[in-house]
């Protein structure tokens, strides 16, 4: 039985209020198995007409349209568009990296969004799985939508804890055989690992048609280190220190993250992937805002495009 | 080599040096903590840095340290005494200078002699004696001289004595001068002795350092150039000594180049109002030999001067010296046989007379033979004396300085023959014995029988014709080894033989001229021979010459007035007048004789008095101090003693004093704080 709470740190009553006027669409079609409000890849039965195709042995006989035959003296079936439900899987990096940052870390915020996010998803009568990771696998949480199903995941970010290193290519790989349905890939990390790597473990998901979504995230301190002095530098994720004068890089740390953060969102680009930017000063809100913004476009003109 | 500290105490405070080298580490140490999220992207940038830190940090830390290192020696005042060893206190306090005047300090070298270089290093030295302490000063030249008997604590007159002390112009006797300023100093105490000298290799190289009292040390002082190139001239030579009046007369002399470089020089004679130029080429370290052929009709005494252009040391670039010039060669003829021969021979003298105009006939009786000398005779010929008394004739040989020609009789000379016993009483072996009359029908032959005899040169090639074609129907036996043989008859016997008597050259004629024992007097060789006994065997009347710092004795005239004898310097301007006191008229074995302690510059010295010049003689700088090269640093220290010490002039204070280091390390000290600096903005700069 999953625990009951009455109210969750990550999804508090006043974000499911300002949830309401928020909806979470794919760009694609996808493949679902339950009739829902996504457009399928397989046509089917709904009241809207997709387009004519000569009968071929083995079709339904109900699907002929007797009047194009009447016209035309040949059969042809009409297809209609299917209408199917979505799966979302999140990926949570829950890497010793994430615990920094304050008032809140880096994983605070990404836990804030994965909630608002799956509340979302199961509101619009889609399936949302979680999977929590750091260098591999810490909890996964298959595709569902029931109430209970979002109670489990958000019993689990309440739980979630910073972990060890950040390894999401091998997380990733190690995910291919859950993630059996295709869906809408969301990735949500702070990305502090090779970005070759980790594209190279994206390629299986873009190969099965996976629309695949990075949300960056890092604290405002890590774009724009601070003037410290001579300091011990300790690396949250492996304990491993480093002395400097921070003074003496500050400079070359910056660009670096720059250099960095532009890498990840090239690599994006060139492989389809919809790359997201954030700083954990902004609300998680209006990362929906920039999100459903980029979708929206992006959207319009891929089903224009199907059209 | 040492280094002393004004305030060693400071050193303690050298571990300062290690106060960057703490604070260094100290700030690595303590590093505040800071967690990030990850070390990934600080790492490379913190790894790309770190390669221009790392040097930067040693090197700001290797300057700080510096700086602190050169503050705390700065103050503490460190000396350095560049030589092995310094001078006991008790050795300080007794100084000896040993300061070389001698000609070669007279060296220009850049503006200033080597002398006023020495006076300065000397005046240095004195300055830094300690109170109290006691010195002297012995002066190098010729001999030496001391400023004061023994060691003085008045250093004020050894001072004033080395500023008002004139260079000389002898050469430097070192071992005597270098003896004594060792004895000065020598005692129990012991004490030092500097040697302030050029160190000229021609008067060092053979100095003995090697004797000295295990207390005494020796610091050689060098002031002069290794090698500054001079020229000079050397000997001077007047051929013949004293030539007659419009006799053509050679003056050789040498110029020699001290010089690594090849020099052209052109070499200017001046005798009388006579001027004469030669040019010479002469390679390095060489010398090379002109000759002026002059002649002067005017008889009396000329100056002489042989110059080159004026270089760094000018006083060897004359040469001075006078030259006499005699109205005639004054011949006297003592006839003791009455025959032919004699008045041939007066006939060849006189013919020699009227051709040359150089000589002059003088019938002398045997009674005047011993006032030959006053009567100014060159060349006396004894005609037909048998070697028998008067007895003045004997005494007028061995006494007079003219040479003579001792001309034996043409004929047995009587019963006793010739009496040759002057011979043996002078100690020459040679002995005249009886007259050889030769067979009627085979006279006897005269040849030549020393080719290379001066006197035979005219009959060189048949010339002057042959003596062979002379007939003698007999000739005196000469026999001994005691004679050299110039001319000889055909079985050998001398005909004419030169003899050194009495230290001058005596010549035996055994030659009859009488016409009925021969017939050369008539031959055309009889003439040119006397003619060169005559020319050749004539006084030289050389003037003496001497060498600067050389005492100058004279003899005089009976009848000089002694009240008004005047001395004069003349070096070729306006004669320069001594003071009286320098020529002293000495009664010297019932001979006046004028004396001159020391001819102290070189040029012509004229003795006169109211009648006019008396004597007119030269003094010439040695020319031993014309090569100008010292002896090399090495050779000098291994010449030394074990405490002998080599240093440069600009190195005296240091002897003593040592050379202050602070300015040095203030310098230091600047550079490290203006570089830590300069790096420190151009490293904010570029970052």
């Amino acid at each position: 039985m999953p625990e009951q709470r009455t109210q969750y740190h990550f999804l508090k009553p006043e974000d499911v209020l300002k949830l309401r006027s928020y909806e979470f669409a794919p760009r694609m079609i996808v493949d679902g198995y339950f009739a829902g409000t996504h457009r399928s890849s397989h046509k089917g039965q709904s009241a809207d007409f997709f387009d004519y195709r000569e009968y071929s042995p083995g079709d339904d006989i109900r699907s002929i349209d007797w009047k194009v035959f009447a016209r035309s003296d040949r059969y042809f079936v009409r297809l209609f568009e299917q209408y199917t439900d979505m799966v979302c899987y999140l990926f949570l990096d829950s890497s010793g990296s994430m615990g920094y940052g304050k008032p809140f870390t880096k994983l605070e915020y990404c836990s804030f969004f994965a909630a608002a996010l799956s509340y979302l998803v199961i509101k619009q009568g889609d399936l949302v799985s979680v999977t929590v990771t750091d260098d591999g696998i810490r909890e996964h949480f298959p595709a569902g939508s029931t109430h209970g199903h979002l109670t489990n995941i958000l019993n689990c970010l309440e739980r979630n804890r910073p972990g060890r290193r950040t390894n999401l290519a091998q997380a990733l790989l190690r995910a291919t055989p859950l993630l059996k349905k295709r869906g809408i890939l969301i990735i949500i990390s702070d990305l502090l690992d090779s970005p070759g790597r980790f594209f190279t473990a994206l390629n299986p998901y873009l190969h099965r048609g996976f629309e695949v979504m990075i949300f960056h995230i890092l604290h405002p301190e890590e774009l724009k280190m601070p003037p410290r002095g001579y300091v011990r530098f300790e690396d949250m994720e492996t304990g491993r220190h480093l002395t400097t004068d921070s003074d003496t890089i500050l400079k070359g740390y910056v660009r670096a993250v720059e250099q960095a953060r532009l890498n990840v969102r090239a690599l994006s680009i060139r492989k389809g992937v919809t790359y997201t930017f954030a700083s954990t000063q902004t609300h998680y809100f209006n990362l929906f805002d920039e999100f459903t913004a980029k979708r929206g476009r992006s959207t319009a003109a891929r089903l224009n495009g199907i059209r | 080599m040492a280094l002393s500290f004004a305030n060693p105490w400071l050193l303690s405070f050298l571990a300062l040096g290690a106060l960057p080298v703490l604070i260094h580490l100290f700030a690595r140490r303590r590093p505040r903590r800071v967690p990030v999220s990850s070390l990934y992207h600080i790492r490379p940038v913190v790894k790309q840095t770190q390669k221009l830190r790392r040097p930067r940090d040693i090197i700001i830390l290797i300057l700080r340290t510096l700086l602190v290192l050169a503050l705390v020696i700065l103050f503490s005042r460190p000396i350095w005494h560049p030589k092995r060893s310094l001078a006991r206190s008790s050795q300080t306090n007794r100084v000896a200078l040993l300061i070389d005047r001698s000609l070669s300090m007279q060296c220009n070298e850049g503006g200033l002699t080597r002398f006023g270089s020495a006076q300065a290093a000397a005046l240095q030295v004195l300055e830094m004696l300690p109170a109290g302490a006691q010195a002297n000063i012995v002066w190098l030249a010729s001999g030496y001289e001391t400023t004061a008997d023994k060691l003085t604590d008045n250093i004020e007159l050894l001072r004033r004595d080395i500023e008002n002390k004139p260079v000389s112009y002898e050469m430097a006797s070192v071992q005597p001068a270098l003896d004594k300023a060792v004895e000065l100093v020598s005692s129990r105490e012991g004490g030092q002795v500097y040697v302030i000298s050029d160190f000229q290799t021609t008067n060092w190289k053979n100095a003995d350092f090697g004797r000295l009292p295990p207390n005494v040390q020796v610091l050689n002082i060098v002031v002069g150039r290794r090698q500054t190139p001079n020229h000079s001239i050397g000997k001077v030579e007047i051929s013949p000594a004293s030539p007659v009046a419009g006799e053509t007369f050679r003056v050789a002399c040498t110029v020699a180049n001290m010089g690594p470089d090849p020099v052209e020089q052109e070499v200017l004679l001046e005798v009388g109002t006579v001027i004469r130029q030669e040019k010479i080429t002469l390679a390095p370290y060489s010398q090379g030999n002109v000759s002026f052929d002059c002649t002067m009709k005017k008889r009396g005494r000329f100056p002489l001067k042989v110059s080159v252009s004026e270089d760094n040391l000018s006083a060897d670039n004359t040469r001075y010296g006078a030259v006499t010039i005699s109205p005639s060669i004054r011949v006297g003829v003592c006839g003791m046989a009455k025959d032919a021969g004699l008045r041939l021979l007066k006939n060849a003298i006189a013919t020699s007379a009227r051709e040359a105009g150089t000589v002059r006939l003088i019938e002398l009786p045997m009674q005047a033979l011993e006032t030959a000398d006053r009567m100014g005779l060159d060349v006396i010929l004894l005609y037909g004396w048998d070697g028998r008394g008067p007895a003045q004739v004997a005494a007028a040989i061995t006494a007079s300085k003219a040479t003579f020609v001792w001309v034996l009789p043409s004929g047995p000379g009587g019963a006793r023959g010739i009496d040759s016993s002057l011979f043996a009483k002078c100690g020459v072996d040679l002995a005249v014995g009886a007259w050889r009359r030769a067979d009627p029908g085979k006279p006897l032959s005269m040849a030549v029988a020393d080719p290379k005899h001066p006197l035979v040169g005219v009959f060189d090639g048949g010339r002057s014709g042959d003596m062979g074609l002379s007939d003698f129907r007999g000739a005196f036996q000469v026999t001994g080894d005691g004679g050299h043989t110039i001319l000889a008859y055909g079985d050998d016997a001398p005909a004419l033989v030169s003899v050194d008597l009495l230290k001058r050259t005596f010549f035996l004629w055994n030659i009859a001229l009488d016409p009925d024992t021969s017939n050369f007097a008539n031959s055309n060789t009889f003439l040119p021979i006397v003619q060169e006994l005559v020319l050749q065997n004539r006084i030289q009347k050389g003037h003496p010459t001497f060498v600067t710092g050389d005492s100058i004795s004279l003899p005089l005239p009976v009848d000089t007035d002694a009240a008004s004898l005047g001395l004069e310097l003349s070096q070729g301007g306006k004669p320069r007048q001594l003071p009286q006191r320098r020529a002293i008229v000495l009664p010297q074995k019932g001979q006046l004789r004028v004396f001159l302690e020391k001819a102290e510059e070189p040029g012509q010295y004229r003795f006169s008095d109211r009648s006019g010049t008396i004597h007119l003689v030269a003094a010439n700088v040695p020319a031993v101090e014309s090569d100008l090269r010292c002896l090399e640093k090495e050779k000098l220290q291994r010449r030394g003693s074990s405490s002998a010490l080599m240093l440069g002039k600009e190195s005296i204070r240091s002897i003593h004093k040592g050379i202050p280091l602070w300015p040095y390390f203030l310098a230091c000290g600047i550079v490290a704080f203006l570089a830590e600096s300069i790096l420190l903005a151009v490293w904010k700069v570029k970052e």
